[in-house]
């Protein structure tokens, strides 16, 4: 039976044979079963839809699908890639990937296109024309295809031939289960094109998937390394003829343009996507007579400055350049890849030079240092960042403007004439004091030996923000079926910045208030310091004075009048007030020495507040009475000083109201007791009250309400004192507040602070 | 006699105050200023071989210095210690030395961790000899007179109580060990240094005037305590040994043994009212008992004056002063007054006192209302 079989298989392969056209497929089918017949062997066949398994197995995602497509375009040395998108807002829409690259034969298009697992790019590691290494993964471009779509007319040609390929592939038809893969003809065809024409051109038809614009931008993203920041020069020329040589490469840009309908999605350029997160745009210039200036701008800092340079550059020509400066922390690469931007800046950060339209190497290679932004950098004479990574800049001189530059025989460099020699000096200078400006700007250290230098803290947006872009950067790469758990993620994240900066800006505000009231307070508390030395100076002084007094009216004695009475009478009430006040202060200076904290007796304190000022009320006739009820009542720990400080404000503005209020009563009231579980100190006087005009500013720093009169003796208040008292009670979670005095008494205030947690009843 | 003294300060300008300290008349002193100028031992040896009666010493001798390499680089302690080395020597040459000094420096000189200030018989701000020249002159003098008394009996075996003028009576209520204790010193100004500590600064032998009223029950409103005194004196109850002219002070004892023949009850057992009652009858005084500050009332059992307020206290209504020093029982130990822990009053007394960790508990009550007085 078996060989009767085989007759009839070579039978018929006989009859295909002579036949004029051949049926290839025929041929397949014949060849495949006399295989099966082979008794002494057994081969491997593969199922035609593993063609699909692998397309969503090895690639998975459609973005890394397009991803591996436009790295397949960059392996074969395409400047340009041009990906268009019809309809893709849903499934079922188009899609055309299309580029300049060295394009396939029909040989390559059977022996490594049609060929699984292909050994052409292990073999080729780096590109023929201009040595890339390559970007794409082995043999995965039909797959990312299959993935794609549907449906694949890929169109090919290389350059030299006056053919190109045109290859139809209906995956979905034709690439099914129980079919072998080897089977399955793929229609082929030829179509006419001018012979310099070169590239390949994928017609992706009825996509899978529906793209969105997050998408896109992933992918464009993931094939942004591919993509120098630069403009690509008009022309590229072969550097000699070495066949082991590479020709200079000129870049490889990435157009994806999704049309939907009359509708333009937002193209995603190089620009917008990379550029846009540059720090400044240093723009430099020289005019016709030599006199070099630059600009720097930056949208994120809101800067902008720019400044001439006084060194004269007569042998340059007229001449502009731009270069985009970046610092790669994460606040100031939000939403892009902080890794990534840095690897673009290793890879083509630096500043490039063309001369009539063609690079000139090695001027911003990566191994090119020739304005010493890396060595000095690296010696730690620029703290800034200003390392070639950080500019992406390029020069265009012409024979024309700038004669006097000319390149080396070997093209691999200019001539380091005086020209060169000021083009250097000129382009450092520019890029040099931009980056120190913006560094300035930033309240960054410039040169290790600055001394006046502050750095700023981080403010928690930035921390947040950065947050949001390590989130988003982990998690924007996935497409997870979560989607809602990772919308209410950036939801939560969204809101926190939004809370954060409210807080700051409220901050800010708080801020600028503080600053004014902490300098008097510096100054204030420097006085202290001045004030004990004072306090025991002038009492050593008074008690010389006193003594001399003494003596001096003991020596009157014996025929004194009534003059002499009334004058030594008079200067003895004066030293005793002078003493008063000196052991005030001195007794002051030893209670603030304490840091401790201690529950505070305030009959006990205010008792020897009245004693220590009894001297001083008494020349001014004013009468000061106290009560504390209940005896032993203490406040939560607090300072002595604290209790203090309150009292004495309160008595000094007493006083100044009293002596302004011109009135018969002189009188000033403490009483201390407890409400509501506070201890309450009201302090009340006789004077001229406080406008109820007024009330709510009394306790702002700096407002006061006297100003000094020549017949006064109190003088100017600084405006500080309830201010004082209004910390010192939020400081120990109490209150102070205006009341309402008891009759005969015309001003009350009210100082709260906690009771002791120990005080009973 | 007329006592010569020294006042050393290198500031010229207190010399005046230096000056108060002479008190003129026949059993007066002369105090002479001396700036600092030179170094300390020719210092010391110059005021030694003047023979002074009394030596008054600025804190800071080293302050003021004409030039930079002025020699007064010294402090009074040093100066004082040498002059009282000397002292051991030779008993004839012991002399007063006192502290005179501006307050915040005397403050701060006597704070608890300085050990010096036992070289210093007594110490006084500059601003209370200007403001009390009268009361400071009364016991520079009385210093002086005591150490010429001392030093004249030195010799004699019972000289403490020839001294402070104990007879058989006095000797049979007071605990004599530490007594003889002290009569066994070798230099003056040690038996003077215990003389002020047991006798003078402390009640317990003696009393102050603030311990006598409360032991008396009198308030110290009263009108009449000239008289008080005077009959006190004219009983006996005065003291009048060593340093009495310039300390006024009243034997305790002998007080209690008069109260006891007058009032036929101990004083401690009768309350404030009945023993001025007691008094008021006795002598024709109008005396006013003395209320209690936490009871308000006057049938208190005062016993002593309060450390804090120096009033009238009863020792029921009272807690332990903290001593870093232990003392022997002739001293009766410091208490302050409920009214003053509930007040926080005690807080504001210099030297500070505290509490004794054995009546915390009490004062921790007073202090936030667990205790409350009735006054």
């Amino acid at each position: 039976m078996r060989n009767q079989d085989i007759d009839e298989i070579r039978q018929a392969i006989q009859n295909e044979l002579g036949k004029d056209k051949l049926n290839f497929n025929r041929f397949s089918e014949l060849t495949n079963d006399l295989l099966a017949l082979d008794q002494d062997a057994v081969r491997f066949s593969v199922d035609a839809r593993h063609i699909h398994r692998l397309g969503f197995e090895l690639v998975g995602k459609q973005e890394t699908a397009l991803s591996e497509l436009i790295k397949n375009a960059y392996d074969a040395d395409a400047i340009q890639i041009t990906i268009d998108f019809k309809e893709y807002h849903q499934a079922g829409g188009g899609l055309i990937v299309d580029d300049n690259g060295s394009g396939m034969t029909e040989q390559v298009i059977r022996d490594a296109w049609m060929r699984l697992s292909t050994s052409d790019k292990k073999n080729n590691p780096i590109s023929s024309r201009f040595g890339r290494s390559r970007a794409g993964r082995k043999g995965i471009g039909r797959f990312a295809v299959e993935r794609l779509g549907e449906r694949l007319i890929l169109e090919t040609n290389v350059a030299g031939e006056i053919y190109g390929h045109r290859v139809h592939f209906d995956w979905d038809q034709h690439f099914q289960h129980g079919r072998s893969l080897t089977h399955i003809a793929n229609p082929i065809e030829r179509f006419a094109k001018p012979p310099e024409e070169a590239g390949t051109r994928l017609i992706i038809e009825r996509l899978r998937d529906k793209w969105t614009e997050k998408t896109l931008e992933r992918v464009w993203k993931s094939v942004l390394l591919l993509q120098p920041p630069f403009k690509p020069p008009a022309r590229s020329r072969a550097v000699s003829d070495d066949i082991s040589s590479y020709e200079p490469d000129p870049g490889f840009q990435v157009v994806i343009n999704g049309h939907h309908g009359d509708e333009i999605a937002q193209e995603l350029s190089l620009e917008k996507t990379f550029l846009e997160h540059r720090v400044a745009l240093i723009r430099g210039r020289i005019d016709n007579e030599g006199n070099g200036s630059f600009a720097v701008q930056s949208k994120k800092l809101g800067f902008e400055d720019t400044s001439k340079i006084d060194q004269k550059f007569s042998l340059i020509g007229k001449l502009e350049f731009e270069a985009s400066y970046f610092i790669y922390k994460p606040s100031l690469i939000s939403g892009f890849s902080l890794r990534k931007a840095e690897e673009m800046g290793a890879k083509y950060g630096g500043f490039r030079i063309y001369r009539d339209g063609f690079r000139v190497m090695p001027y911003g290679e990566p191994h090119d240092d020739w304005l010493k932004l890396a060595y000095d950098s690296a010696r730690r004479s620029l703290l800034i960042p200003a390392s070639n990574s950080n500019f992406f800049g390029q020069i265009e001189l012409t024979s024309l403007e700038n004669s006097l530059f000319e390149e080396t025989i070997s093209r691999e460099g200019l001539i380091e004439n005086e020209a060169y020699e000021e083009l250097h000096s000129f382009v450092r200078i520019c890029l040099e004091d931009a980056a120190k400006r913006i560094a300035a700007h930033r309240g960054r250290k410039q040169k290790a030996g600055q001394k006046d230098f502050e750095p700023k803290e981080r403010k928690p947006s930035e921390i947040l923000q950065e947050a949001i872009d390590d989130f988003e950067e982990e998690t924007g790469a996935l497409i997870t079926d979560e989607q809602a758990e990772k919308e209410k993620a950036r939801e939560t994240l969204t809101r926190a910045m939004e809370v954060t900066q409210r807080f700051e800006e409220e901050a800010e505000t708080k801020e600028k208030k503080h600053i004014r009231y902490e300098e008097m307070l510096r100054i204030l508390a420097s006085l202290g310091i001045s004030i004990s030395i004072f306090g025991h100076e002038v009492s050593g002084g008074l008690t010389r004075v006193t003594d001399t007094f003494n003596k001096l009216a003991a020596s009157f004695e014996p025929r004194q009048t009534a003059g002499h009475g009334e004058f030594l009478s008079e200067m003895k009430e004066g030293l005793g007030r002078l003493y008063d006040l000196a052991a005030y202060i001195n007794a002051q200076v030893d209670n603030a020495g304490s840091r401790n904290k201690s529950e505070i007796p305030l009959y006990g304190r205010i008792k020897k507040f009245a004693d220590q000022f009894a001297g001083y009320l008494k020349t001014r006739g004013i009468k000061l009475s106290f009560t504390v009820e209940p005896p032993f009542l203490r406040t939560a720990p607090m300072h002595q000083s604290e209790i203090d400080s309150v009292l004495f404000n309160f008595l000094t503005n007493s006083v100044k109201a009293i002596e302004r209020a011109k009135s018969d009563q002189l009188v000033i009231s403490i009483k201390a007791g407890c409400k509501d579980g506070y201890a309450v100190i009201t302090f009340q006087d006789t004077g001229t009250g406080v406008p109820g005009n007024i009330a709510e500013y009394i306790f702002d720093a700096f407002y006061t309400t006297t100003q000094y009169h020549e017949d006064e003796i109190v003088g100017p208040g600084s405006g500080l004192g309830l201010k004082i008292v209004s910390d010192i009670a939020s400081a120990n979670g109490g209150f102070v507040r205006i009341e309402k005095p008891e009759a005969g008494f015309t001003c009350r205030f009210d100082f709260g602070v906690p009771i002791s947690d120990k005080q009973v009843g | 006699m007329m006592y010569k003294g020294f006042f050393v300060d290198d500031s010229e300008r207190d010399k005046g105050i230096g000056g108060n300290l002479s008190i003129a008349g026949k059993e007066g002193m002369e105090v002479e200023f001396i700036k600092p100028e030179l170094p300390l031992v020719e210092l010391a040896e110059k005021l030694l071989s003047d023979k002074p009666d009394l030596v008054a010493l600025d804190y800071r001798l080293d302050e003021e210095r004409e030039k930079e390499d002025a020699p007064n680089r010294y402090k009074a302690g040093p100066l004082a210690q040498y002059l009282r080395d000397n002292a051991l020597d030779s008993t004839e040459s012991d002399f007063p030395i006192i502290l005179v000094s501006h307050e915040h420096k005397i403050k701060k000189y006597f704070e608890p961790d300085l050990t010096v200030h036992d070289l210093f018989d007594r110490h006084y701000t500059k601003q209370e000899i200007v403001k009390e020249p009268d009361r400071c002159r009364r016991e520079i003098l009385s210093l002086a007179r005591g150490y010429k008394q001392l030093i004249g009996i030195w010799d004699k075996q019972d000289r403490l109580y020839l001294l402070v003028g104990l007879n058989e009576d006095d000797k049979a209520e007071i605990d004599q060990q530490p007594l003889r204790e002290l009569n066994a010193l070798k230099a003056p100004h040690q038996v003077i240094r215990n003389i002020f500590r047991y006798f003078i600064d402390r009640s317990g032998i003696l009393l102050d005037l603030n311990n006598l009223l409360a032991s008396l029950g009198i308030s110290p409103d009263s009108k009449n305590l000239d008289k008080l005194l005077s009959v006190l004196n004219k009983n006996g109850i005065t003291y009048t040994g060593i340093f009495g002219k310039g300390w006024e002070r009243w034997w305790n004892y002998r007080l209690h043994r008069l109260g006891q023949e007058l009032c036929s009850e101990h004083l401690g057992y009768l309350t404030a009212e009945q023993r001025v009652l007691c008094l008021n009858e006795n002598f024709g005084l109008k005396l006013i008992p003395a209320k209690s500050k936490w009871t308000g009332r006057t049938d208190a059992m005062f016993a002593f004056a309060c450390a804090s307020c120096r009033q009238p206290t009863e020792m029921e209504f009272s807690v332990a002063a903290y001593e870093p020093l232990p003392h022997p029982g002739l001293i009766h130990p410091k208490r302050i007054c409920w009214k003053c822990v509930q007040t926080g009053e005690y807080q504001n007394i210099y030297p500070r006192l505290s509490v004794h960790e054995d009546d915390l508990l009490v004062a921790n009550k007073i202090e936030h209302g667990e205790i409350k007085g009735e006054g």
